[in-house]
């Protein structure tokens, strides 16, 4: 279910990084846990991000939650579709509801996040 | 400690998500409040309301003892029928608004509010004569809704009812399925729809069988979502022990002609004088409206506060309603709302936010 090529911090947000850019997004358990998705709030294209700032939000008919990055860096795309047709976040939160994309300004904040079963062990704790 | 209603483990079977709601423990949707919404208007969806105070008054005074306490005009329910009413304090503040069905000529049932349930058994309790039986029935009894355009095929296939034989609040004690069942045409939805009173027992086989013929069990989520898309307003909410029928605008439930009634004064007192807020409806164009949250004019001045948000998945936008300075409760007026980080801009609206198909939509209800 916790897709195995991605990384995952504690606010429930996905990283998959690949080579100098990390495409982001929230979990199967975030956009569970938030019911439907009615709006998504993205940062611009272009903004400069630092890792663990609220960036954006995510509104689900019965509440309201931030978003974060879990990645430093500049903002180079961000998914149309999650703003056009939130419930893409609910049905695939993995793929097609990815929400932003980042130039990484430091690569070593991945160490910081957690793999697959680290966060699968996390959530069963909550 | 939370209770559960009799049906509890038959919606933790559907796989129902569950909230704290009036020290119950209920569900708040199914499969998402959104598809449960949209079956409602569309075709039909069933909920477990068993939550919601159900008040037996009875005895040869109870006529005269429900004209004195209740707003509305009690003399215009025949056996057989309901009605929507507040009961108020000697100040106008409302207790609670429910729906008082006469079930026999000197037998009434009110079917109240979750919250305000033991205010309004212990509010009777204190007002009334001695002639005059008042039992909490509460615990003995379920109460389902289902509600929607088809509801009135599956009163018939399920129960064998009729659905000519009822009108708007008409309540029928029937058997069916082995049981019996006390039936009304009523609702919180602004859909057709029925709510059905019966023990434990046969709330379960009902609901099997209502499940079985294919309707979608729907949560409170979707409750309040149908409530709200109609701007009906809702009990602790929007009405409150603080405010008043003039301004909560229910004005058209308090019948100040039939006499005397506890409150009339004060209420009457409101009406000649006029309320200084009013509880208005608005849409937003973007972004969720949450209630508490501060009105403001553009301004940039405090005008109001909401009471309750939300989402209208027919409109696809944020609606909502709250109680604004009367001089700003007017239909096209730009608002703005504060949210966490932002303004959420759109306009006082009226009331229902929706078209709805029906010439007679229900009132509100409890």
């Amino acid at each position: 279910m916790t897709p195995e090529n991605l990384l995952y911090n504690k606010e429930h947000e996905w990283v998959n990084a690949e080579d100098n850019n990390a495409v982001i997004g929230i979990t199967d358990y975030a956009q569970d846990a938030l019911g439907d998705i009615v709006y998504v709030d993205l940062p611009q294209v272009g903004q400069q991000v630092k890792a663990g700032e609220a960036i954006g939000e995510i509104e689900s008919v019965k509440s309201t939650a931030e978003l974060h990055t879990p990645v430093s860096g500049k903002v180079v795309e961000i998914n149309q579709q999650a703003i056009d047709s939130p419930e893409i976040v609910n049905e695939k939160p993995y793929d097609n509801g990815w929400l932003f994309k980042v130039e990484l300004s430091n690569h070593s904040e991945l160490d910081d996040l957690m793999k697959a079963q680290a966060y699968e062990k996390y959530t069963k704790e909550l | 400690m939370l209770k559960g209603t009799p049906l509890y483990d038959e919606e933790r079977k559907l796989g129902a998500r569950f909230t704290e709601f009036a020290g119950w423990e209920l569900p708040l949707y199914y499969s998402s409040i959104i598809e449960e919404h949209v079956a409602v208007r569309n075709s039909c969806g069933l909920f477990d309301i068993s939550h919601l105070g159900k008040i037996a008054v009875s005895g040869e005074a109870t006529f005269s003892f429900l004209q004195s306490i209740a707003t509305n005009d009690i003399a215009k329910i025949p056996p057989g029928s309901g009605e929507y009413t507040l009961f108020c304090n000697e100040s106008g503040g409302v207790i609670d608004d429910d729906i008082v069905y006469r079930l026999a000529d000197t037998s009434y049932l009110i079917i109240t509010n979750a919250v305000p349930t033991m205010a309004m058994f212990n509010w009777l309790n204190e007002k009334k004569p001695d002639k005059v039986e008042v039992e909490n029935l509460t615990d003995n009894f379920c109460l389902l809704a289902l509600q929607g355009p088809n509801s009135p095929q599956v009163l018939q296939s399920i129960f064998k009812e009729n659905p000519a034989d009822y009108s708007h609040y008409t309540v029928r004690a029937i058997t069916a399925l082995g049981s019996k069942f006390t039936v009304s045409k009523s609702g919180y939805t602004g859909e057709e729809g029925f709510e059905i009173l019966c023990e434990p027992a046969a709330a379960k086989s009902a609901w099997r069988a209502m499940l079985e013929y294919g309707i979608k069990p729907a949560g409170l989520g979707a409750r309040d979502t149908l409530r709200l898309e109609m701007g009906y307003p809702l009990y602790g909410q929007d009405i409150t022990i603080e405010t008043n029928p003039v301004e909560a605008g229910l004005v058209r439930f308090v019948a100040v002609d039939k006499g005397e009634f506890i409150g009339r004064k004060s209420i009457f007192e409101r009406i000649e004088k006029g309320a200084s807020k009013k509880l208005a409806g608005f849409i937003i164009d973007r972004g969720i409206p949450r209630s508490g949250k501060t009105v403001l004019s553009t301004s940039g001045d405090e005008i109001g506060i909401v009471t309750s948000g939300g989402y209208s998945p027919v409109l696809r936008r944020g609606v909502g309603m709250a109680y604004v300075r009367s001089e700003f409760a007017e239909v096209g007026l730009p608002i703005e709302i504060e949210a966490d980080k932002k303004q959420l801009k759109g306009h006082i609206a009226k009331r229902p936010f929706i078209d709805i198909r029906r010439p007679k939509a229900s009132s509100a209800a409890s």
